[in-house]
């Protein structure tokens, strides 16, 4: 098996004329998060459908685990889990059916949805109807859909937005967890403090390309700003970007 | 298998569970709204028993033009079937289920449907025209043929509009065109059968299941290999089908219409219109085209309606066969079209956050919608009427006259069925039901006695739009019917 949990050689995804992304290269080792950050429209949510085989690239390759998303796309669905950016569910199914469906789709038995359903507190309503949830109670039914299967590689596209202060803590406890156990995350958010505290690299996209990588103590020193909120760290590298 | 299992069960569930939480609409008022109609056109069959069986050419083009309705009517909800539009089966695309087992789960979910509508409409059209139809196994059999036909070129069709709608080409357009006009005169001929009207050209009915039976397989196939090779590739652009072009027409049309809100709001809804939101948009425009030819039919080629040679004076002409032929396949044309905006504020309702956001009114909704629905009918009483005159069956004398009185029907069948907007706006299978059912009533009414519809217009308008009005301000501000 590869060392990299994900592979992506030269992403390259269009829509029309439009570079929605461009000649994206970048490896994610086994048990490392890796953040991808950049202002909305940067290509961070293809990027992420082009991975769970929801899009396809024009040109570039992507594997994960060694499996090419094209040509063994089963296989690499099967070590892979996923947290859509919109949420879609079946409004009149209840929580732990629709969990258990998860499960049963991902070929595993129905035990470890009892235990996600406890993670993310989902206990009081998960018997309700899907339709009568929040937004919260949906992201973490969402994460927990996505975790189920005990999968290689997390793509978690804006997992905070929703959450409360407790579960966001929560989640980068449990993201540790899985980390140990050899998970590599692909995250992307807009919560700064997050991403710096939470991965171990963080890639800045800007107008599709991938324009600064690296450890967020690495940023921080390309970007001259040792103390500074890691927000005006990827804004002055954001920028740099543009003037050059 | 277990897959499919799961996920058509879970589909099963969320459906079974809507249809619980509907039961007052689905064992009340539709029963009630459908038992009026099956009373009222069961009267009218039983009055029209002495018309003969028609010529196999007019049968069989008339079912291959209802089959390819049929056909047509389900291309879009196929096409959100099969690459999960919005659906809550798109995380299915990330998942390991192999594709196979989705384009299984979409089909068995367009045959169930197919099924409904084709069982229901045979049920209803044996009670009424009590024809002699085919028992047994060889009933079911055509049915069941029929109905799987009908589902895999809605299927066809699907993977076709979206593929050919991405790679813009012309030449693979066209031979699924010729596809699915092929399987609609299979599926004509098979509608045929199962009411057992003699095919000229058959010696028996074995011929005809075998041949539905081979282009059956044969589609399937097609659908089988087109959904492996395409699907993948065009899963976006199904997404986003509907938010790609610029279209200024409509913003020119509705320029001078009226102002502020209700002018953008309109313009916005024919903008949709003419981009074909919804493939009920090509089902309205084919069957508005189907009323033209039946009356280019039925007075050109048919002595069923006779013509008025001798009037006694003028105004008698309003009554002659020919004029009333007009105006209530005018009121039908009308309604056809406007019965596009039941569809509309459904397929509207997930964006419907941006007029609340906005501050627009109940008055203001009612009215942009209310002026969608003339807009959009507004060309039928124009290809009505001068269908009626090219035939030359209208009275010299009475042909502008014709014109105003179909000009009046198209303004009060498409401004009652704006008005009957917000009645049901969650549920548009039983709002069109109720709005069809009232409007096409009343215009068929107005179009025998012309007086009738000033009197009811000038007293009732203004009670129903006020209702409407109410109905559009409170789904503004509850969400709910």
């Amino acid at each position: 098996m590869s060392e990299n949990s994900v592979e992506i050689e030269e992403a390259t995804k269009l829509y029309g004329k439009l570079v929605a992304v461009d000649k994206v290269s970048l490896q994610i080792k086994c048990g490392e998060v890796y953040a991808l950050v950049g202002a909305n429209g940067a290509g961070k949510s293809s990027l992420m459908r082009a991975l769970v085989g929801l899009a396809q690239l024009d040109s570039g390759r992507i594997a994960i685990c060694g499996d090419d998303t094209r040509k063994n796309s089963l296989r690499a669905k099967r070590r892979t889990g996923y947290l859509p950016e919109e949420l879609l569910f079946y409004e009149r199914l209840t929580g732990k059916e629709y969990l258990r469906l998860v499960a049963g789709l991902k070929e595993r038995g129905a035990a470890q949805v009892e235990e996600e359903i406890e993670f993310y507190e989902l206990t009081s309503v998960a018997d309700k109807w899907i339709g009568g949830y929040s937004l919260g109670m949906r992201k973490k039914l969402g994460l927990a859909a996505a975790m189920i299967g005990d999968p290689q590689v997390l793509i978690l596209d804006e997992p905070l937005n929703g959450l409360d202060v407790e579960m966001m803590r929560k989640l980068r406890d449990r993201i540790k967890q899985e980390q140990e156990r050899g998970c590599a995350f692909l995250i992307s958010s807009h919560v700064m403090d997050f991403v710096e505290r939470a991965s171990n690299r963080v890639g800045i996209m800007r107008a599709g390309r991938l324009v600064a990588e690296g450890t967020p103590a690495e940023l921080r020193r390309q970007a001259a700003l040792g103390d500074a909120p890691f927000e005006d760290v990827f804004f002055r590298l954001a920028q740099r970007d543009l003037s050059a | 298998m277990k897959k499919l299992c799961l996920i058509l069960a879970a589909g099963a569930r969320d459906t079974i569970r809507w249809a619980f939480g509907n039961i007052y609409y689905l064992l009340v008022l539709a029963p009630l709204v459908l038992g009026l109609s099956y009373l009222t056109a069961s009267r009218v069959a039983s009055n029209a028993a002495t018309i003969e069986r028609p010529s196999f050419a007019f049968a069989f083009a008339f079912a291959a033009l209802v089959e390819t309705c049929l056909i047509l009517s389900g291309v879009s909800r196929a096409a959100a079937e099969i690459y999960n539009v919005r659906h809550p089966e798109n995380y299915f695309d990330t998942l390991p289920v192999v594709p196979l087992t989705q384009l299984f789960a979409a089909f068995a979910k367009r045959c169930f449907r197919v099924l409904l509508l084709l069982g229901s409409a045979f049920i209803a059209l044996r009670s009424l025209t009590e024809s002699e139809s085919l028992s047994g196994s060889t009933f079911l059999f055509s049915l069941a043929l029929l109905v799987l036909l009908t589902a895999s070129a809605q299927a066809f069709a699907a993977l076709c509009w979206i593929h050919g709608n991405r790679r813009r080409k012309k030449l693979a357009l066209f031979g699924a065109m010729i596809v699915i006009a092929f399987v609609a005169a299979l599926g004509g001929a098979l509608m045929l059968n199962v009411f057992d009207f003699p095919i000229p050209f058959l010696a028996d009915q074995f011929h005809l299941l075998v041949s539905g039976g081979a282009t059956l397989v044969a589609i399937l196939l097609l659908v089988g290999v087109l959904h492996e090779r395409w699907r993948v590739f065009d899963l976006e652009h199904a997404a986003r089908l509907q938010s790609s072009q610029s279209f200024n027409l409509a913003s020119l049309l509705t320029a001078r219409l009226q102002s502020g809100s209700v002018r953008t709001q309109l313009a916005r809804d024919l903008q949709l219109t003419l981009r074909f939101f919804s493939a009920g948009v090509y089902l309205a425009l084919w069957l508005t085209a189907l009323w033209a030819s039946s009356l280019f039919i039925l007075l050109a080629t048919t002595d069923l309606i006779p013509r008025a040679t001798v009037a006694r004076s003028f105004f008698d002409l309003t009554w002659s066969p020919p004029v009333v032929a007009t105006k209530i396949i005018c009121v039908l044309a009308t309604a056809t079209l406007a019965a596009l905006l039941p569809l509309l504020i459904a397929h509207e309702l997930p964006s419907l956050w941006l007029e609340r956001a906005a501050g627009a009114t109940g008055k203001q909704l009612w009215s942009a919608k209310c002026w969608y629905a003339r807009a959009v009918s507004l060309p039928a009483p124009f290809v009505i009427w001068a269908v009626g005159a090219s035939t030359g069956a209208l009275p010299a004398l009475y042909i502008v006259p014709a014109l105003l009185e179909c000009l009046w029907l198209w303004w009060m069948v498409s401004t009652l069925m704006g008005a009957l907007a917000f009645e049901m706006p969650t549920k548009p299978g039983l709002g069109l039901i109720v709005m069809l059912t009232l409007a096409v009533a009343l215009g068929i009414c107005v179009s025998l006695v012309w007086p009738v519809g000033l009197l009811l217009y000038v007293f009732g308008i203004s009670q129903i739009a006020m209702r409407g009005q109410a109905r559009a301000k409170y789904f503004l501000l509850t969400g709910e019917d």
